[in-house]
């Protein structure tokens, strides 16, 4: 048992009936819940309603909580499926943002081909939204799986040992992963950063 | 290779990666290092996944709105209020109103000559409930009543 984790035993208090424990634990994790819904659906509204979701099922399952694992690790594991449903229903729905301008090839425009009379520094947060977009867009094409490690991994400072536990996976499989994916987001992502370490150097 | 290829890392891929992320024992980080020191493509690469890694800081999430751990418990609460009304009072006003729609077609049958009285015995039977049917109602709809349910149930009773 994880009797050390702040978190186990404000999840026992919960589960006793504790109202003060989880309106502690709420304001602990709101924010990474958050983030994490946020990166599967980018729409604040829609986050905030299943981060909301996240904590209700926490309550309603209370009297099932085992403390086996770190408390975070059964967090992760509700956020990342209410996450991936809500990708995949907002996928089903079509209901996607305007997709950035491409070649005919269906390869995203370098920034330096788009059309941009404005001044130097206009010009320059332009191309830091500009790279943001592109990043995000890196992240969200990954696969479910690479996608929901890469979240835990980068965003939530996760381990493997963690990550596995949350995707029900070996250790192994989960470095593979992320290899796989950060090998896929630097492809993607290498027009960009070569043109920014181009900048940089001038 | 397309951009919709999956990257097809090795071994020494997941190594290099699992190296920056601080996830391998003190031997294969050292056998990564032996190889980085030897392979000037091998480092340059490193670097490059670095970048990557590091450019991804501009994805950033929002953070939580001001009352979010108060909305969250508001929320408790009505469902609360909502499984009470579902599990406890509901049923016992749906009972109600059945028989008092018994009730209703008893007394129409007694105006129509040719159809049986009701019976004292049934009136009697239901007659709490009828009796109580208002109340029922204005109590399903009345949040502190359903509070006190609540409470109530965990009473050692």
């Amino acid at each position: 048992m994880h009797a050390h984790d702040e978190d186990v035993k404000l999840m026992l208090r919960v589960r006793d009936g504790d109202d003060d424990a989880f309106a502690r634990l709420i304001e602990r994790h709101r924010d990474r819940v958050l983030a994490v819904v946020y990166r599967y659906t980018r729409d604040r509204g829609e986050a905030e309603d299943l981060a909301q979701d996240v904590f209700l099922n926490i309550h309603c399952t209370r009297a099932s909580y085992r403390p086996e694992a770190k408390f975070t690790t059964w967090l992760y594991r509700i956020a990342t499926n209410r996450g991936i449903n809500a990708m995949r229903a907002r996928a089903v729905r079509k209901h996607v943002d305007a997709p950035a301008p491409t070649t005919q090839a269906g390869e995203a425009v370098p920034l330096e081909e788009m059309p941009d009379p404005k001044p130097a520094n206009a010009r320059r947060d332009l191309e830091q939204r500009e790279l943001a977009d592109r990043v995000r867009e890196a992240v969200d094409a990954l696969p479910e799986t690479q996608k929901t490690a890469v979240l835990l991994n980068k965003y939530e400072g996760c381990s493997y040992e963690e990550i596995a536990q949350v995707l029900d996976l070996s250790i192994p499989a989960v470095k593979s992963l992320l290899s796989r994916a950060r090998m896929r987001i630097k492809e993607r992502l290498a027009p960009y950063l070569q043109r920014e370490g181009e900048r940089v150097s001038r | 290779m397309k951009p919709t290829d999956d990257p097809q890392p090795n071994d020494a891929h997941d190594d290099l990666v699992a190296y920056l992320d601080g996830e391998l024992d003190a031997a294969a980080r050292a056998r990564v290092e032996a190889r980085l020191a030897a392979d000037p493509a091998l480092a340059e690469e490193l670097a490059a996944l670095r970048a990557t890694w590091d450019v991804l800081d501009l994805d950033e999430a929002p953070r939580a709105s001001e009352g979010f751990a108060e909305r969250v418990l508001a929320e408790k609460k009505r469902e609360g209020m909502r499984r009470v009304w579902i599990h406890r009072v509901a049923p016992i006003a749906a009972a109600a109103a059945l028989i008092l729609a018994v009730f209703a077609t008893f007394q129409s049958m007694s105006n129509d000559p040719s159809a049986a009285p009701i019976t004292e015995t049934e009136l009697a039977e239901n007659l709490d409930l009828l009796e109580d049917l208002d109340l029922l109602e204005e109590l399903g709809e009345d949040i502190e009543f359903l509070a006190w349910v609540e409470e109530a149930e965990e009473l050692p009773w």
